[in-house]
């Protein structure tokens, strides 16, 4: 029988907040709700949501540190969702993740990436003549496309409408995103503009739940799109991005930041609706599925402008069972998709994905985030689905009616 | 009393459930004007839905009593029933009220108003994944009992031998983000009875019940519960969602694996969700007009514990559920108060003053509150101690502390106390004449027993801790630890008492661990105080038996080590300074005595008063015989308060009794042969002996039940009402004959026949006041008129009024069976079936 002692001041309860709603660890009821409704369901492995909870709340953080669970969780807060005393996971594993004797497991990529961005700027390290390189490309290309000289993938264009942060992937190995993404602006008829110095909506503190790099993170966006004056912030279709935009910066930062922020789709949506936007559903003539992104959905309440959208550029939209705040996570939550070796892991967690997608019956799947997106592609591939994965933006650039 | 003060006043009461019915019963019997106004279509309410849960004995779950009210309620003078009508507001008007109804008739103006509008059952649609809301496998608790009355759950399990059936409990209950953060305190009792019920029906059964902390409280529930755990498997934590699998396994639940520190999956092909009891949508838009505070969960609530039936209205009073979740048996009785409060204070300014003695057998917390509380109506208290209590107000003056009651004799408002008193030298003998008797026994509270080998000054009672940190706060260590079930279960009163204690220790800044099996929050106060102590740091650990604890005393700290639930194949070391124990609470050793005096049976544990639905919660099978105190069940101060009102309605029956009390049961001097069987088998101990030979009835004793009359072998007892050869009289041939009990068979009968599946031309059915008046001269002369077949149908074992008419009626079949001559095809037969079991009395005067 192993005996487990109570550390004095044990790192992890100490930490919370308990007058924080989700940090009110204190008041768990040990009802086991959470336990039922982990992502990562009947597969071997994985935390034990409650267990978790408890050995918090005991002061028993080596146990917490040696089970593996801290960077097996998805951050996915389902078993939140069920939680009647609302008790936050993400803020508990987090905490945990930050435990000094928790360090050493962070991934690899993980700590390479959070390193690079504070570095260069960018998680896969564009320097800004990169970027301005790539994006002058990409403009030229993009006018001989649009056939009109007035089109532009503008940068730095201060006193701009919006701005647009990309994913560092759509100026990397997807650049045919951004061009996509550049189209919506254009169909806008609004002004916008990149900015040369923030070119990443990722925000990998927020994984390694380090205070410090996710602030410095986050006023790397903050500062240059305040000091270009822009209105409205729009972030490419990325979950966690969002989460930490949308919900923490303000926390983060110490202050509101001075612009709105809202997901490209939102943004899309907004000019659907007022008319501006046209779009042909009749390209995409299939039924496709919606995916909920745990940290739109669950963790910052954005459920319908996306799904309005997705309705407006195919035949129509399949809702997945369960869905909204009850969503099954893709499988990719809470930094794993961005840990190279954590394939199989994924495969794991992203099997009560694809049995979902299976009952839905669908050929089409689509979610409002690259990363969701391509853990989607990987267990598409993996499980034989035979379903295409698209991203909401992507679908309606494609049905742009310009 | 002024019979005039009380014609004059008429009351709405809203709401037609068992504690509208009740209010209404009541009240009309004393011949007040009532408006019962129920907005469907029936009377019964919530619990008229129910299912009987008996086995081969009645589970005391009370549904029943819906049936049995629903038809006294239904056919009394009156009582104006406005179905089909819904209170949408009261509105009040110096010192009356008027109730506006929907569908728009005329507003209902009255003295009084009863708000007894009851709950409503939680509906989980949508609310656990995917298969809650369109998976026939996962039902509501209301649906399981619509199932068992229309006798389908074996179809619905498609003949299983073995189904897996999982029951949730708490769905809808103690979830502070749904703000509905209270237990619902009647549902596990409920699970409980329900999984025993399936289980006698299905005894293949395999049945998990998933629980946060099971509520295994009140009369009998240990002992209940106790017989039933082992043939289940018990699993600590909740599942929230229900995965929908494939036909072999219908339904999974996701769980912590008992064993290891791991997810686990089981399978199901039946999920039962027991949901909660919510409040009655409507009745906080109904009280708007008025200054009736609704808690945050939309329950009334007037803040005064204990306070059965008053509002902050005093011409409002609330019945039932509509101020909080309650049993049925509770509601019935608080729509009984309610009534009586109304009567009281009608009849308060012409109320004759004649001495009223009433005995009050024990002298601890209950028996001192029942005297207050009788004196301060005008009723003579006197109190018999059982050593409990010495320092006594003056103010009651007959208080006899050392006192040996000998014997009782007589009946309701004549009873003979023989008791002696005094010190033991001077022992002498006395007698009281008294009108009634409370038994206000309390349990014995035993120190915890220290086998832990810790040194007995680090050990305290919660009454000890309690008056340290009332008078020395500073001699109070940083670190304490309590063990809220180490004696055994837990009493309701010493769990809210040590969460109270833990909360104000975790004030002062000390490390506070409660060591707990389970905690017994028990509705919505309960789970208040649990919350509160969380909130402020107390730490709860749960452990599965007390075996999970190990304890070392080491100089100047305990160390503990603890295998919390939580922590599979582990243990966490714990320290403390001081550990803290609720004492022991035993049924006193004088109870037997106690019992035996008045000749009442004991409960399955000892305690007083038997569990039987029919006289609870302070009822006897004799009249004017009551009880109180947490010698009869698990009370908390407050609730001793409701008994105790609940005691003076009954009394104040005895001191105003309505009707000239005529049980229509006499003997005939002629023929009674003065061999006292009737004394002997009397159930309500309703005979009395005139001049040491001759038997007679006292018509306030006697319950009309009519053992006395089947008994009798000179034939000397006469039921005025109905003599044998009327009840046989309209039996024809061939047809099938059931002798009723009218408060069980017969109301099942008249569901059969009321919605036509029953014809008169197939079946008499012959009421009658109870099985036991069942002879078997009865049943020979009613075979003799040549019926196909003949039915003794009464009560479920254990709800009989008269306690044995079932096992009477029994042996009566037993015996005529038996006889040389009976027929094979013409056999009679014996049937237990309460008032909701229409159903199945119908498959056994029809079989399929
Ligand atoms: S956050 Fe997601 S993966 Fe982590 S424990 Fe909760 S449900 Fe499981
Ligand atoms: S669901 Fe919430 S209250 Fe229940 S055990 Fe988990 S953390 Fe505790
Ligand atoms: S007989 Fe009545 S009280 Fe007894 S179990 Fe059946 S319904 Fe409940
Ligand atoms: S009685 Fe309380 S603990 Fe039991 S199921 Fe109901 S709400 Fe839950
Ligand atoms: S009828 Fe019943 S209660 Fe009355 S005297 Fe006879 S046996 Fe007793």
């Amino acid at each position: 029988m192993t005996l487990l002692s109570q550390v004095e001041n044990p790192y992890i309860i100490t930490r919370l907040d308990a007058d924080q709603r989700g940090e009110n660890l204190l008041e768990c009821l040990s009802c086991g709700a959470c336990t039922s409704a982990c992502s990562w369901f009947d597969q071997e492995g994985g935390p034990v949501p409650r267990l978790i909870m408890r050995a918090a709340l005991m002061g028993l953080d080596d146990l917490i540190v040696q089970s593996g669970a801290l960077w097996d969780c998805l951050l996915c807060n389902r078993c939140t969702q069920n939680c009647p005393m609302g008790i936050t996971m993400s803020q508990i594993i987090g905490q945990g993740r930050s435990h000094p004797d928790a360090r050493d497991q962070i991934p690899e990529d993980i700590q390479k990436g959070v390193k690079t961005r504070l570095e260069v700027g960018d998680v896969n390290g564009l320097t800004k003549e990169e970027f301005v390189e790539t994006v002058e490309w990409l403009a030229e290309e993009f006018v001989d496309e649009m056939d009109d000289p007035q089109a532009t993938i503008p940068y730095d264009q201060e006193g701009s409408k919006f701005l647009y942060l990309p994913n560092p992937r759509e100026l990397g190995i997807n650049l045919l995103h951004l061009t996509a993404m550049a189209k919506l602006f254009y169909a806008s008829k609004e002004t916008w503009t990149l900015s040369s110095r923030h070119t990443d909506v990722t925000n990998w503190g927020y994984f390694i739940n380090d205070e410090e790099v996710a602030r410095k993170m986050a006023l790397m966006v903050v500062e240059p799109a305040e000091e270009l004056g822009i209105e409205t912030l729009v972030l490419s279709e990325c979950g966690h991005g969002y989460h930490v935009l949308k919900t923490l910066t303000e926390k983060l930062i110490g202050r509101k930041p001075g612009f709105d922020v809202i997901s490209i789709p939102e943004f899309v949506m907004n000019y659907v609706d007022n008319g501006v936007i046209k779009l042909d559903p009749a390209i995409h003539p299939f039924k496709v599925a919606y995916h909920d992104p745990c940290n739109l959905a669950r963790k910052s309440d954005l459920y319908d402008p996306p799904r309005k959208l997705l309705a407006h550029c195919c035949e129509e939209v399949v809702e997945l069972s369960p869905n909204r705040e009850n969503g099954i996570c893709c499988g990719g939550g809470g930094g794993m998709l961005q840990d190279s070796s954590s394939k199989p892991k994924r495969m794991l967690t992203g099997k009560a994905k694809a049995d979902q997608i299976t009952a839905a019956g669908v050929t089409h799947v689509a979610a409002p985030c690259l990363s969701c997106h391509r853990q989607l592609g990987e267990i598409s591939a993996h499980f034989k689905l035979n379903v295409a994965v698209d991203t909401i933006a992507s679908m309606a650039s494609k049905c742009l009616v310009l | 009393m002024n019979k005039h003060a009380l014609e004059e006043k008429t009351v709405v009461v809203v709401g037609g459930g068992v504690a509208g019915m009740s209010a209404a019963r009541h009240l009309a019997q004393h011949h007040i004007n009532v408006h019962l106004v129920e907005k469907s279509p029936t009377l019964g309410g919530n619990a008229s839905l129910w299912a009987c849960m008996a086995t081969d004995t009645c589970q005391n779950c009370g549904a029943c009593l819906s049936q049995e009210l629903a038809q006294s309620v239904a056919n009394k003078n009156g009582i104006s029933l406005h179905l089909n009508q819904q209170v949408t507001a009261i509105e009040k008007n110096e010192g009356s009220y008027s109730a506006i109804l929907d569908p728009d008739s005329p507003p209902l103006k009255a003295d009084h108003v009863i708000l007894a509008s009851g709950f409503s059952a939680f509906r989980p649609d949508g609310l656990l994944g995917q298969a809650c809301d369109a998976h026939p496998g996962v039902i509501t608790t209301n649906q399981l009992n619509h199932l068992l009355t229309n006798q389908n759950l074996d179809r619905f399990l498609t003949d299983k031998e073995s189904p897996r059936i999982a029951f949730l409990q708490c769905v809808g209950s103690r979830n502070r983000e749904k703000k509905r953060d209270f237990c619902s305190q009647v549902c596990c009792k409920i699970s409980l009875r329900h999984i025993n019920k399936i289980l006698h029906m299905i005894p293949g059964a395999d049945v998990t019940m998933f629980y946060m902390d099971l509520q295994v409280i009140g009369k009998e529930a240990r002992t209940e519960f106790g017989a039933l755990k082992d043939n289940i498997r018990l699993v600590q934590g909740v599942p929230a969602e229900i995965l929908k699998g494939n036909p072999d396994n219908p339904l999974t639940l996701i769980h912590e694996n008992p064993d290891s520190m791991a997810r686990a999956a089981s399978h199901f092909d039946l999920v039962v969700l027991s949901v909660g009891l919510h409040a009655q949508p409507g009745t906080a838009g109904m009280v708007q007009g008025l200054d009736l505070p609704v808690n945050d969960w939309g329950f009334l609530t007037n803040g005064i514990p204990g306070s059965s039936g008053q509002s902050s209205d005093p011409g409002i009073l609330v019945a039932g559920c509509a101020d909080g979740p309650k049993d049925i048996i509770t509601s019935v009785v608080e729509g009984e108060n309610c009534a009586h409060r109304i009567i009281q204070s009608a009849a308060e300014a012409s109320q004759p003053s004649d001495p009223f003695p009433v005995a009050v057998m024990g002298d601890g917390h209950a028996g001192i509150e029942t005297a207050h509380t009788l004196s301060a109506l005008g009723f003579d208290p006197w109190v018999f101690g059982q050593g409990h209590r010495r320092d006594l107000p003056a103010t009651l003056n007959n208080y006899i502390p050392d006192s040996r009651v000998v014997s009782v004799t007589g009946y309701a408002n004549q009873y003979l106390l023989t008791y002696t008193a005094g010190d033991e030298e001077k022992k002498k003998s006395f007698s009281l004449s008294c009108r009634a008797i409370i038994l206000a026994g309390e349990d014995q509270f035993l120190p915890a027993g220290n086998d832990l080998g810790i040194k007995s000054d680090k050990i305290l009672s919660l009454e000890g801790f309690a008056s340290t940190l009332d008078t020395d706060p500073e001699m109070i260590p940083d670190k304490l630890a309590f063990w809220q079930d180490f004696s055994g279960p837990e009493s309701k009163q010493s769990s809210r008492q040590l969460l109270l204690l833990a909360t104000r220790a975790a004030k002062l800044k000390k490390t506070v661990t409660v060591f707990m099996e389970k905690m017994l929050v028990h509705g919505m106060d309960g789970q208040r105080l649990y919350d509160e102590a969380r909130k402020n740091g107390v730490k709860f650990l749960r452990i599965n038996t007390p075996d999970d604890i190990q304890a070392a005393d080491q100089s100047d700290i305990i160390q503990f080590t603890v295998k919390e639930v939580s922590l599979k194949g582990m243990a966490v070391s714990v320290e403390s300074q001081w550990l803290i124990l609720p004492d022991r609470s035993v049924p006193d050793v004088y109870f037997d005595a106690l019992a035996d005096l008045v000749n009442e049976p004991l409960d399955r544990e000892g305690g007083l008063q038997s569990p039987n639905i029919r006289h609870r919660l302070t009822g006897s099978f004799r009249k004017g015989v009551f009880y109180t105190g947490t010698g009869h069940d698990d009370v908390t101060p407050d609730d001793v308060q409701a008994e105790l009102l609940n005691i003076c309605a009954r009394l104040w029956e005895l001191k105003h009794p309505q009707d000239p009390a005529d049980p229509g049961v006499v003997i005939n001097e002629k023929k009674c042969a003065k061999c006292l069987t009737c004394l002997r088998v009397c159930p309500h101990s309703a005979i009395r002996i005139n001049n040491g030979v001759k038997p007679a009835i006292v018509p306030e004793a006697c319950y009309a039940c009519g053992l006395c009359v089947a008994n009798c072998p000179a034939l000397a007892i006469e039921k005025t009402d109905h003599s044998d050869d009327e009840m046989i009289a309209a039996i024809q041939k061939g047809q099938c004959v059931v002798f009723a009990c009218q408060r069980s068979a017969a109301l099942a009968a008249k569901t059969v026949f009321e919605n036509g599946t029953l014809g008169d031309q197939d079946c008499q059915v012959i009421e009658v006041p109870c099985a036991c008046r069942i002879s078997t001269g009865l049943v020979l002369k009613s075979l003799a008129r040549g019926p196909e077949k003949v039915i003794l149908a009464g009560c479920h074992e254990g709800n009989c009024q008269s306690h044995k008419g079932s096992s009477e009626a029994q042996d009566v079949a037993r015996f005529v069976n038996s006889l040389p001559g009976i027929r094979e095809n013409q056999s009679v037969f014996w049937t237990s079936a309460a008032a909701n079991e229409g159903g199945q009395l119908l498959n056994i005067i029809q079989p399929s």
